[in-house]
């Protein structure tokens, strides 16, 4: 209680704790604030012809247009309320909303992941002696000497054909090498409680190796990890748009953010122009980026004081 | 130092960021898209490639500017035709020289033929020399044929040989555009010394050494000397190739001192790099030319065509989907691996295909239909083929024929393939897959509850490759460029056996054909076996008539059985433009030019 | 410390290894026919086309034996043939290698002297105006996707100011160095134009670097003030600098003699994870700029399946990933005796 109030009070914690809601909102609300036009696929962007070139906001007042549209006064293709993008015409106001969801999905899903990948690793390389622990941690040392990026950009572009373009690819890129940093943590930690007089008491007890784990370490160590975690889910959701900039992450027409942006990469010269190809998908980046980080970096302030200054990527 | 520097900044600073203005009057800057992968004439098979070597090596002969179907001497002084078609004689002119010093010989012309057809690279274009001159589809097949490589390397010198100071070229059978193929880059005129000092083939019975190098491996990668208007600088992988002006060249020097073709992938910066007067000509997709139109009206751009271009997009029906694909038909739920070999499915598909819509949508107008395998403009097209005309009535009509009824009754499961990315493929296959779903109403209304569904994937083109190369693709969209401008270019990959396309689409699953031909009236009324049979029978004919009537009715005849049969989809061709800055000169469209030839061009 | 520098050195063999061998398991992933299609551009035009592309490359051996294949002609100091930049390897790495070396350099200039210079002056006026502008500037900076932040400089600089273009060097300077007498020393056009005493080539290069080493280094920046500044704040309240304060010190000299050194000893850990956000950064800022480094020849080998150049890369990126850090432990321990490496 007493976290959360101090969480409050300070302006950088609030601000992000009101675009993080603001976002949520965003995403809850999307089926009323865009409406899809075909029910089974939302998450396809509305495609309003084929010209290639980006047409303007169809209103200079985007709110006025929002409304139009939430109110069914207009539909999308009519006011644009964002602009479209160009080669296709995708409705650039609906990806932004649905791209929310996408946006919350990706981050919370590979951290989670990363984070559990990260905590079974860690626990094994900590808990089970000498050898299995530094065979182990060889391994994540082999995983941490990657060039991350143009890695991910490898198993996506192979997944690919495999299992077809689309947010999984990319996700599972981002999982395989996100999981180190947490495994490391999360070793130092058990390390540190392993000896700990209930520990021993446990295993003294005849408990399992799983339950020792689980029951009596796991709770004690794993709180820096989820801090960690937390400030991490911000840089995942870049990470994610990258590999979309990059034509490796969502497929052309799906609502996310980064698969947006990689409209522009044809019209730099351009940019004065179709300002607003640049401009919408890449603020809510932005600040959904910043809401997390503002979050978290509070949460570590408060709660965490030893992850002072750690960043991934 | 610093305080030049500073200087130096300054006004580097001021001058560059200047207005735009004609740059360089005497040095040309093409910028395009795609880039080079070899200056070896042999292995290349691409059109940055080619446009590369056609303007540094010369070909035996070339087309008369625009025509596509007059031919004039270029290396050969003159040459002669044996009346069955079969041996091509070439008088090779005197004092030409390539860009190294040496001189052009006779020997030299039979040298790079000779050379070309034991490189053999895999991938490659040799197999178009190849099929007439060995009726065989690589080197090795002849390997296999004649016993040895010994033996193999003996037909090669019987087939390209020098006789009383000639070139004769001997064929299998007579190939009506073999004189297209000459003109082709592939068939470009090496110095045989010079090869061989590079580490080239050296004339031996040991070919082997030299067989089916990769890229990087031929002597002929990255270096160049041919008898061309232009001598290559350099090039720079990814980024750029530059010429220079061969000062002796034989029909006089360019008028252009230098040419440069940059590589940029981005369309926002060769907008740009036009804008400012960097580039002379740039590459424009279609997609894009709603940017450059207010550039002409405004006089900042020079704007030809459209024209009709070289390449067709089609889709494809798979008469036979192989066992275990993933993209397998059903019928009535149950897996049809054959469901595509009935005509009248095939049918319903085409009329459903709204064509007018698709070209005014997806091409922003700038496509024709086509009437047939074979492009308009060549020989064989025939304007008064009817085609299916977009028409739902007819779409219900046929798709009630369809397996005896039961693709109605029960419904079906089809799906329709194209390459990720291509929009216009996207927009095509969802029109289609849109227009038939929507007889479903007509036939709930009916009681006829199972849909009929159409799936549209669009895969990898990586893996599409895999998927066409395997015939496990169902209905799939894709695109032909052609190699030379003669119908056979177009009828081998839509309908023989072992043509690109058409080896996939199993057309011997059909069986008994009657045939009675309609245009080639001197046919025989006969029964085939098999589709196929039929179909390479007919292409067979065609490319060994001589007779330019008699030829054209047989592709009409091949233009009407592919309709009739419909073994393709919502076939269209697309149009070419080409955009200049005003103060370039010379410029003309012939759709067998690999691109621009620099030598008729000037600025100011 | 001899023991440890040993010790961390023979894992570089092992990493590699790993690396290799990870990279050969994702590619075992694809039919040959898929990789194969690195080798052609079109339509295949004959029936075999693809399948004797993949016997010439011997694309579906056992796995196992193209790993071999590889590792023996890499013994010989042939890393294979780089598809992407039509050049081999080892010499596309040596083209690219200058021109991300060049931007990186400079990129190093903003980042330190952003990132040192405005932690200190921001701990120094700790809960002052001056520290809650750039905490936010910080802040904003590390929540920036780069090519996000790009784009808008893109807009700004190029497509509204046509101030600074995207690419390397302007046609004009290309034309100098395959034809003209401009040399080139290091393959880095700014050191270069120097040497050539070129003003001109020095400013154009200079115009074409400022918008990439702005992206690149704002993200860094943002992270080195962080840690500095809360270094720095925390080494204001330790005891020596109390005492020294007490002892009636300048402040001056309390700040830049006690202070300053002790703060930027954790700073100096920083240098594995600023060489990381490098290597990455340059894939994306090269990519958003058309700039023709490391970075954007190792994005497009991904993408195309060009495996014998994403191994290429790979394995620098690693071997300079394994050096880094070594270098940084090394000097962590030379400057803070309390560190003992073991």
């Amino acid at each position: 209680m007493k976290t959360i109030k101090q969480l409050l009070r300070n302006p950088l914690s609030l601000t992000g704790f009101v675009l993080l809601l603001f976002f949520a909102g965003v995403a809850i609300a999307a089926p009323w604030l865009a409406p899809p036009a075909r029910a089974w696929e939302p998450y396809r962007i509305i495609q309003c012809g084929f010209s290639p070139t980006p047409a303007p906001p169809g209103d200079p007042n985007p709110f006025r247009a929002i409304a139009k549209v939430v109110t069914g006064q207009a539909t999308l293709c009519q006011v644009h309320p964002f602009g479209t993008t160009g080669e296709g015409q995708y409705d650039i106001y609906y990806g932004v909303v649905w791209g929310t969801r996408t946006a919350f999905q990706v981050g919370l899903i590979i951290t989670g992941a990363c984070v559990l990948i990260g905590v079974v690793v860690g626990s094994i390389a900590a808990y089970f002696g000498r050898w299995v622990g530094e065979i182990v941690m060889r391994i994540t040392d082999v995983f941490m000497a990657f060039p991350f990026l143009v890695a991910a950009m490898t198993i996506a572009a192979v997944l690919q054909p495999k299992i077809g373009r689309g947010l999984v690819t990319a996700m599972i890129a981002l999982i395989v090498f996100g999981w180190m940093t947490y495994s490391r943590l999360i070793r130092g930690d058990i390390l540190a409680v392993k000896e700990r007089d209930y520990v021993q008491a446990a295993r003294a007890a005849g408990a399992g190796h799983l339950r020792i784990i689980l029951r009596h370490i796991l709770p004690n160590a794993i709180f820096p990890t989820l801090v960690l975690a937390s400030m991490d889910i911000g840089s995942y959701v870049i990470s994610f748009a990258a590999l979309s900039f990059l034509g490796l992450g969502a497929e052309i027409g799906y609502a996310d953010w980064g698969q947006m942006l990689s409209f522009a990469r044809n019209w730099i010269a351009r940019l004065n122009e179709y300002w607003w190809i640049i401009f919408y998908p890449g603020m809510a980046i932005l600040l959904f980026v910043l809401a997390w980080n503002l979050v978290g970096d509070a949460l570590r302030d408060v709660l965490d004081p030893r992850l002072r200054g750690r960043i991934t990527v | 130092m610093w305080r030049v520097l500073m200087a130096g900044l300054v006004a580097a600073m001021v001058g560059v960021w200047g207005l735009p203005q004609v740059k360089n009057p005497t040095t040309l800057v093409e910028v395009t898209i795609g880039d080079i992968e070899t200056l070896d004439p042999a292995w290349h098979y691409d059109t940055a490639s080619a446009t590369a070597i056609f303007n540094i090596y010369e070909t035996l002969v070339f087309y008369d500017r625009e025509k596509i179907d007059k031919f004039i001497p270029l290396l050969a002084e003159s040459w002669t035709v044996s009346p069955d078609g079969l041996v091509y004689t070439f008088v090779i002119r005197k004092g030409i020289k390539f860009h190294a010093g040496g001189d052009l010989t006779p020997e030299d012309v039979v040298y790079s033929f000779q050379r070309a057809l034991l490189q053999d690279r895999s991938g490659g274009p040799i197999h178009m020399i190849m099929e007439p001159i060995f009726d065989v589809a690589s080197i090795e097949d002849l390997v296999k044929r004649e016993g040895s490589d010994e033996a193999a390397f003996k037909a090669v010198q019987k087939a390209v040989k020098l006789v009383d100071g000639k070139v004769v070229i001997t064929l299998t059978y007579p190939f009506a555009p073999f004189i297209q193929i000459l003109a082709g880059t592939w068939m470009s005129v090496l110095d045989k010394e010079w090869v061989i000092a590079q580490g080239g083939w050296d004339g031996s019975a040991n070919w082997r050494k030299w067989y089916d190098p990769a890229a990087e491996e031929s002597e002929l990668f990255d270096k160049a000397n041919g008898t061309g208007p232009f001598m290559l600088e350099k090039w720079v992988p990814g980024e750029q190739i530059s010429f220079v002006r061969n000062p002796n060249y034989w029909r006089g020097p360019a008028k252009l001192e230098r040419a440069i073709i940059k590589v940029v992938p981005e369309w926002g910066t060769r907008l740009a790099m036009f804008e400012a007067g960097d580039a002379d000509i740039i590459a424009v997709p279609r997609a894009y030319v709603a940017a450059m139109d207010p550039l002409v009206k405004a006089g900042k751009a020079k704007l030809f065509g459209p024209y009709p271009g070289t390449v067709s997009q089609t889709g494809f029906f798979n008469f036979k989907v192989k066992e275990g694909s993933p993209f397998m038909p059903l019928l009535a739920g149950v897996p049809k691996p054959d469901l595509l070999a009935d005509v009248h499915l095939r049918r319903a598909f085409n009329y459903a295909a709204d064509l007018d819509t698709y070209i005014k949508e997806a091409w922003l107008g700038e496509a024709f239909k086509l009437r047939g395998p074979v492009l308009q403009g060549r020989l064989g097209y025939n304007p008064n083929q009817p085609i299916y005309e977009f028409d739902m009535e007819k779409a219900a009509a046929e798709l009630r024929k369809a397996w005896g009824g039961e693709v109605w009754t029960k419904g079906c499961r089809i799906t329709i393939t194209y390459n990720q990315g291509n929009v216009q493929r996207k927009f095509v296959a969802e029109m289609i897959k849109r227009n038939i779903e929507s007889l479903n109403d007509k036939r709930r209304a009916e009681g006829y509850r199972v849909p009929i569904v159409v799936e549209v994937l669009e895969i990898p083109w990586a893996s599409y490759l895999k998927y066409m190369d395997d015939s496990q693709l169902g209905i799939f969209f894709i695109g032909w460029l052609e190699d030379y401008a003669h119908p056979h270019n177009w009828v081998h990959p839509f309908m023989y056996r072992t043509g690109a396309f058409a080896i996939g689409q199993n057309f011997a699953t059909v069986k008994d054909v009657q045939f009675a031909p309609v245009h080639a009236t001197w046919l025989p009324s006969k029964t085939y076996a098999t589709l196929q049979d039929l179909f390479d029978e007919l292409v067979d004919l065609a490319k060994k008539e001589l007779d330019l009537k008699k030829a054209e009715l047989l592709y009409f005849e091949l233009n009407r059985l592919a309709v009739e049969y419909a073994i393709n989809l919502a076939s269209i061709m697309t149009t070419v433009r080409h955009y200049e800055q005003p103060w370039v000169q010379g410029w003309y469209y012939n759709p067998a030019y690999p691109g621009t030839y620099f030598y008729v061009l000037s600025k100011g | 410390m001899i023991a440890y520098i040993v010790r961390r050195l023979l894992i570089l063999p092992l990493v590699l290894f790993g690396v290799t061998v990870f990279i050969f398991g994702i590619f075992s992933l694809l039919d040959p026919v898929m990789r194969a299609s690195l080798y052609v551009r079109d339509v295949p035009k004959t029936a075999d086309a693809l399948q004797r592309i993949i016997e010439k490359y011997g694309l579906d051996d056992p796995i196992h034996i193209q790993y071999w294949r590889w590792i023996n002609q890499v013994v010989r100091g042939n890393f294979g043939w780089s598809k992407t930049a039509q050049r081999p390897v080892l010499q596309a790495i040596g083209h690219y290698l200058p021109a991300s070396l060049e931007l990186a350099l400079w990129a190093m200039v903003p980042v330190i002297l952003g990132g040192i210079v405005l932690g200190i002056l921001s701990a120094l006026h700790h809960n002052r105006p001056l520290d809650h502008t750039t905490r936010v500037f910080a802040l904003i900076g590390w929540s920036f996707p780069s090519y996000v932040y790009g784009l808008l400089l893109l807009m700004v600089f190029y497509a509204t100011l046509r101030w600074f273009p995207p690419g390397r060097i302007s046609d004009w300077v290309t034309r100098e160095v395959i034809v003209g007498t401009f040399r080139q020393y290091t393959g880095m056009y700014t050191l270069d134009a120097i040497l050539n005493l070129r003003p001109d080539v020095f400013a154009d290069a200079l115009r074409h670097l400022i918008m990439p080493v702005l992206t690149l280094s704002y993200i860094q920046w943002a992270l080195l003030l962080r840690v500095t500044r809360s270094s720095m704040l925390e080494t204001l309240r330790q005891e020596y600098v109390m005492t020294a304060r007490a002892k009636g010190l300048k402040e001056w000299v309390v700040v830049y003699k006690h202070a300053t050194r002790n703060a930027l000893i954790p700073v100096v850990t920083m240098g594995g994870l600023l060489l990381i956000g490098l290597l990455n950064g340059v894939v994306i800022t090269e990519t958003v700029f058309n700039y023709p480094g490391l970075g954007q020849w190792a994005a497009r080998a991904a993408t195309t399946f060009d495996m014998l150049s994403v191994l290429g890369f790979s394995l620098f990126g690693s071997t300079l990933l394994v050096f880094g850090n070594l270098a940084v432990d090394v000097l962590y321990a030379v400057i803070d005796p309390r560190i003992r490496l073991e």
